[in-house]
This record gives structure tokens, C-alpha cells and sequence, in this order.
């Protein structure tokens, strides 16, 4: 925080004595750097990814061509990629309720003290109790299919957009302008309109960006578990060594979720900015 | 976080205390109705829960889950804070590596289960991979937020009193930052737990994780409920234990300061 205000504050004094043209191709050169190290990088990992598969053989690590031959035609031939979209319709369908559940309930706890002292107990018993210990109870009451999942997903993922509204709410509430609206008497309508909501929206998107992440790792472990759909073709890919085929399929579900986070990121920092907050660094709130 | 306990009046107290004691009234109300197997009564999963804790069964599998999710909740606590370290010291390493932090702990890890089995076999040591895969994260971006929060103007002070940079880390940038880092810690003994049962459920079944596939295999349920009760108590224990040292660190700190 202190951080990027120190950096702000430098860069405003920068831009009102002007940047010189020495300056502007530093930054220049340090961009240039900066990508083609990015861009290293990423050949570094592929050269060693090929490295790795000619020496371990196929059987144990497929080489990128067999996975872009094999592997990813098959997604869509053998309709792979049509039951992760399958797979990925219930986790929506577990992430919704997830935030039905929590963004009024952490609405709640952020206005209310009272509601707070009840509700924090059940959402860090919920984060802090292990998990996937609930994955052979829950079977029994649920059965193996898609309510399973959903259900699954809900336990993983209600925790970080819970606790972030009720922070975001809370941040607004103890604020200096929601008392401004008390003393002017605003309507409660456009306090919730005009300050509750924008106030809290940059917590609120971070809660459902990390949630949904959450989401992602509940439905794959139900599903793996009960040998159920995504779950289960990832399973069949090992037993049958059907390497390409796997790492194609986890090559789409990474993507999925690694686009849907950034996805989120970068709305979250167009409202931060817009907001004028800070903009975290590279990492974001991760707590 | 923390902000949401720190003040506690008896009021609170006595409403968080109640709350809780709503969860197992009602939990106890609604197994006596029978309707699912899954919820057995409260008491009887604790009079379940005393008797096999009496009967000794439980230590050897307490001890080895515990051992797996130590043992990867050590090296990510290693690996982490270093790598955090590295991230939040040096801003070219954070944008090069800062992408691919954030495109792993954006993918979910649990699909990589069945590979892991066949990479590291099926025993301790997969498991042990698969804890470090649940907790790296939340240590290694919290130690590189913590390093980055380090106030400017401490390093002109460190620059002007002519302290090396190697002993500006040492003496500014770690103290400054291990409260994050304890932060991190705290998120990741919950997920250390969360692993190390997914890993003998899923991976290599063991320990507890055996136990209570047993039990489910037996319909052994009110066996299952009162495992699966344990096994929650345990992470709370665990993290209350690192919320305690968390304290204590804080206090050598603020005495040391």
C-alpha cells in the first residue's frame, strides 16, 4: 500500500517536471528486456518440457507434438471438451449458489456486529475444517452424479467471496462517506446504489475471482473422486496411457481457469483504478 | 482478517459462543429425524469419537496424516517464503516469474491427482508433492507482498547509515515481512490438512484417509461422521497451533524492536 502510494506520488512528480527523451528509452529498453525475458521463459519451459519427454520416452512424458497431434484433436473428436463444458455448467451452476449464499450473508456481517459474531464462526469453521475429509460422507446424502459436485464446489468456494463482501461492506460502512449520507439524510435506496455497492464491488470481485478458483479444484476433486465425468476421463487417460489425451484435456481445463482469474483480475483493477485505490501488485489480495 | 477478532468484548464472546451451539443443536436435531445416513446425532458421533479414541486406533494414523501434511507444509513454507522473497526483492524476477505464479495458483491443482500417482508412485512421497502443491501459494504470495510493503524510506535509511544490502535483508526487509508471512502460513496449514486427506483419499489411500474409506466400505457411518468430525478438530488444531506461534513471534518482535 505504502508502496504504490510512495510510486504514485513519485510518478506525478515525474510527469510535472516532464520525462525526458533519455528517460522515455530507459523505459523502453527495460520493456523490451522485460518481454523477451517473458517470452524466454516460456521457451526455456517448452525446450525442457521436450527435453524431458525425449529422455523419459512417451510413456511417461509426451512430447508437445504427440499432445497438439494427438491429444488436442481428440478433445473435440472423442468430445472431451464437450463434457468439460459439461462439467464446468455445474460448477457455475455450485458457484452461483455459492454467491447467492454469500453476498448477502457477507453484506450482512459487514453492516451488522451482530450478525458478524454469528456468521464468522461458520465461515472459518468452513475454511479451516479440512475439506475433502466431507468427500465419503457427503457421497452417502448426495449420491455420485451432478449434485454431488455442485455440492462439493458450494463448500469450496462460498469462503473468499463470504469474507471479502463483509470486508468490502464493513470498509464502506465504518467510511467517512456513508456517514456524510447518514448526516444528510440520503434515501436507503441510493445509499446501496451510490455508495454500498461501488464501495464494496473491488472486495466483492476479489472474493468471487479467488472463489471461483476454489470452484475449479472442488468440481475436479468430486468428479475424481466418484469417477464422474471430467473427473473420470482424467482417471481413464492414466490407466489407459493416453498421455497426449490427458495433458491436452488438463491443458484446456488450466486454461479455462487461468482466463477466467485473469479475466476477473483485470476487472478488478479497471474498478480499483476508476475507484482511484491501489492497484495491488502482481499477486493481488491473496488473503 | 484479523480485524474481525480482535476486539472481544464478553458480548461477542457469548454470541460466538452461541452461534456455534446453534450448529450442534441443530445437527443434533436433525440426525435424531434419521433422514440421512450422512448426519447421525451429535452425541452419538461423540460417544462414537470417544471410543475409538480410547481404543488407540487413531494415534498411528493421527501421526502419519500429520506427518504428510508437516512435511509439505515445511517445504512450502521453505520454498515459498524464498521464492517470495526472491519475487518481492527483485521487481524484474516478479515480472518474468510473477505471470507463472499467478497462471499456477490460478489452476487447479487437483487435476493433476492422477498424474502425480503415476509420477512420484503411491506412497508418502506423492502425497507429500500434492501438499506442497495445496500451500505454496498463499506463503510464497504473501512473503512477496510483506517484502514489497517495505516502507522506501527504510531502505534510504539502511543507504545512509551504510548498511550492506545483504544485511538491509536480513535486518529490514525479513522482520518487516514476517508477520505476511505468517499470515501465508496460517491459510496454508488449513490447506496442508485439506491436502494431506485428499492425497490419502484420492492418491495413496492411508492413514486416516483409510480409516474412513473402511469405515464408508464397512457402513461403518457413525464410524465415518465421527472420523470425519476428528479430522476437522485436527485442523483447527493445527491452526490454532500457528496462530499461537504467529503470536509469539509477533511478541519476540515487538520486545526485540
Amino acid at each position: 500500500m505504502n508502496r504504490v502510494a510512495a510510486s504514485r506520488a513519485r510518478s506525478t512528480t515525474s510527469a510535472r517536471t516532464g520525462v525526458t527523451p533519455a528517460a522515455r528509452s530507459r523505459a523502453r529498453n527495460r520493456k523490451v528486456l522485460l518481454w523477451s525475458l517473458r517470452l524466454g521463459t516460456v521457451a526455456v519451459v517448452l525446450a525442457a518440457w521436450e527435453i524431458m519427454a525425449a529422455s523419459v520416452g512417451e510413456d511417461l512424458l509426451p512430447s508437445l507434438g504427440s499432445v497438439v497431434s494427438d491429444g488436442i484433436p481428440a478433445l473435440f473428436t472423442e468430445g472431451y471438451a464437450a463434457e468439460f463444458g459439461q462439467t464446468l455448467i455445474r460448477m457455475l451452476i455450485g458457484f452461483a449458489i455459492a454467491c447467492a449464499i454469500a453476498l448477502p450473508a457477507g453484506a450482512l456481517m459487514g453492516a451488522s456486529k451482530l450478525w458478524a459474531d454469528i456468521l464468522t464462526p461458520y465461515a472459518y469453521g468452513i475454511y479451516m475444517a479440512p475439506r475433502p475429509a466431507l468427500l465419503p460422507l457427503l457421497i452417502l446424502t448426495f449420491g455420485a452424479g451432478a449434485t454431488f459436485g455442485i455440492v462439493m464446489v458450494l463448500l469450496f468456494a462460498v469462503f473468499f467471496p463470504l469474507i471479502n463482501t463483509a470486508k468490502g461492506v464493513s470498509e464502506v460502512v465504518n467510511g467517512p462517506l456513508y456517514e456524510m449520507t447518514k448526516s444528510l439524510q440520503v434515501s436507503r435506496r441510493r445509499v446501496l446504489f451510490a455508495v454500498l455497492i461501488p464501495g464494496s464491488l473491488p472486495y466483492v470481485l476479489a472474493g468471487i475471482r479467488l472463489g471461483l478458483g476454489m470452484a475449479f479444484n472442488g468440481i475436479l476433486l468430486a468428479e475424481l473422486w466418484t469417477a464422474y465425468s471430467t473427473g473420470g476421463l482424467l482417471e481413464a487417460m492414466i490407466s489407459y496411457h493416453q498421455l497426449p489425451e490427458y495433458f491436452a484435456l488438463a491443458g484446456l481445463i488450466g486454461l479455462t481457469a487461468v482466463a477466467s482469474y485473469s479475466l476477473f483480475g483485470v476487472f478488478e483493477r479497471r474498478v480499483r483504478r476508476k475507484r482511484g485505490m491501489a492497484v495491488t501488485g502482481a499477486f493481488g489480495e491473496a488473503s | 482478517m484479523t480485524a474481525v477478532l480482535s476486539k472481544v468484548s464478553p458480548g461477542r464472546l457469548v454470541r460466538v459462543a452461541a452461534a456455534i451451539v446453534v450448529f450442534f443443536v441443530v445437527w443434533e436435531a436433525y440426525g435424531r429425524t434419521g433422514k440421512a445416513l450422512a448426519v447421525p446425532p451429535f452425541t452419538e458421533v461423540c460417544s462414537e469419537l470417544a471410543g475409538v479414541l480410547t481404543s488407540g486406533d487413531l494415534l498411528g494414523p493421527t501421526l502419519g496424516t500429520t506427518a504428510v501434511a508437516l512435511s509439505g507444509f515445511v517445504i512450502a513454507g521453505v520454498l515459498g517464503s524464498l521464492l517470495g522473497l526472491l519475487i518481492g526483492l527483485f521487481p524484474i524476477f516478479r515480472e518474468v516469474v510473477g505471470p507463472w505464479v499467478n497462471a499456477a495458483y490460478a489452476t487447479p491443482m487437483t487435476m493433476f491427482i492422477p498424474i502425480i500417482g503415476m509420477y512420484f508412485g503411491l506412497g508418502m512421497g506423492s502425497q507429500v508433492f500434492l501438499v506442497v502443491t495445496f500451500c505454496i501459494f498463499s506463503v510464497l504470495m504473501n512473503t512477496a507482498e510483506g517484502v514489497q510493503a517495505v516502507p522506501i524510506q527504510y531502505y534510504e535509511l539502511a543507504k545512509t547509515i551504510g548498511v550492506s544490502k545483504l544485511a538491509a535483508v536480513f535486518r529490514i526487509v525479513i522482520p518487516f515481512a514476517l508477520p505476511y508471512v505468517f499470515v501465508g502460513l496460517r491459510i496454508s496449514v488449513a490447506s496442508a490438512f485439506a491436502g494431506a486427506i485428499t492425497a490419502e483419499l484420492l492418491l495413496a489411500t492411508d492413514d486416516l484417509g483409510l480409516m474412513m474409506m473402511t469405515a464408508s466400505g464397512n457402513f461403518q457411518f457413525v464410524k465415518l461422521a465421527a472420523l470425519t468430525f476428528y479430522v476437522a478438530l485436527l485442523g483447527f488444531v493445527a491452526v490454532g497451533l500457528v496462530y499461537a506461534l504467529e503470536r509469539w513471534v509477533a511478541g519476540r518482535l515487538r520486545a526485540a524492536a
